[in-house]
């Protein structure tokens, strides 16, 4: 999955989503387990992509699931945009506590695609100068931009989870690359 | 919405440019309107290689999907926590058929009390 987008419409994936909370709320725990699976990916990606540290974003997925399994029943509207919104501003929390200077993703144990240890060395610093880059935006630029690049969402489906205008985020997007364009051009350019 | 100006990591000294930031066209062809041929000017181009390079890089980070063993950490934490609870229950008064009876009744019994204290 490269995006949060399910292959179903979004009326069938709440609906689907709201027969799930049914069964919750009636005292099937096991059955929170299915929204577990269905968006921890996207929301886990989202959480890496503004804090920078795997463990963070564990740290902030557990809690945040746990938060919406307690308030599972104050759920109105979409349950991926409420549990998307729990994640976002657990984010904007942390952020707002800790002021990173580097970010490491020296725990990535994910499998290497590149060809040469030169290319993947390459490909590392300037992945690491990227996070670098990313962690000096304000967080309203910072949650735009991945989002957009790193989590492919589309504008129309960040402004319903963010409940802003399509034009605010364009506009946020587009300062935040002003922003890592200069930040990465004097060293790639 | 946080104010994009200050942000809590807010750069520590302003941003100095190299080069000019995107142009629109370049920005179009980021957001996905416009194709690479329409980058006109070697600027557009040149920034248009960096993106390339950038985006490259985030589409690695969005191969990665959640480890296996927090999924699994989230459902063992939910076994320590009580059932969730119901939610709240509508305060409101509803109209069920026995209220409408019994209010009817009420109504009826009230008015002949006063029909027959009138009359007398």
């Amino acid at each position: 999955m490269t995006t949060s987008a399910p292959s179903v419409e979004p009326a069938d994936q709440a609906d689907a989503d709201q027969e799930i909370i049914t069964r919750v709320l009636a005292g099937s725990k096991d059955a929170f387990g299915v929204l577990i699976q269905r968006y921890s990916d996207p929301l886990y990606r989202h959480a890496l992509g503004m804090t920078g540290s795997p463990d963070v974003a564990e740290d902030i997925l557990q809690a945040s699931f746990i938060k919406a399994y307690q308030h599972l029943g104050e759920v109105r509207g979409r349950f991926d945009a409420w549990v998307f919104r729990i994640v976002a501003n657990s984010c904007k929390d942390w952020l707002k506590n800790i002021r990173r200077t580097h970010v490491s993703y020296e725990e990535d144990d994910q499998p290497s695609s590149f060809s040469t240890p030169e290319e993947e060395m390459d490909r590392n610093e300037l992945r690491t100068d990227l996070e670098y880059a990313l962690a000096r935006l304000p967080e309203s630029l910072r949650e735009a931009f991945v989002m957009k690049h790193v989590e492919g969402r589309s504008y129309e489906e960040m402004a319903v989870l963010l409940e802003t205008t399509v034009g605010a985020l364009k506009m946020r997007v587009h300062r935040a690359r002003e922003s890592l364009q200069a930040l990465l051009e004097e060293k790639y350019a | 919405m946080t104010d994009e100006t200050t942000g809590a990591s807010a750069p520590d000294q302003p941003i100095r440019r190299k080069t000019p930031p995107a142009t629109p066209m370049v920005q179009a062809w980021l957001d996905g309107e416009e194709t690479r041929d329409h980058l006109a000017t070697a600027d557009e181009q040149e920034t248009a290689e960096l993106w390339t390079r950038i985006n490259s890089e985030a589409a690695q980070l969005r191969k990665r999907n959640t480890p296996i063993h927090v999924q699994s950490r989230i459902l063992n934490s939910l076994t320590d926590l009580p059932a969730v609870p119901d939610p709240p229950a509508e305060t409101g008064f509803k109209l069920t058929t026995a209220t409408a009876v019994i209010g009817g009744i009420v109504i009826l019994a009230i008015g002949a009390i006063l029909g027959f204290m009138l009359v007398r």
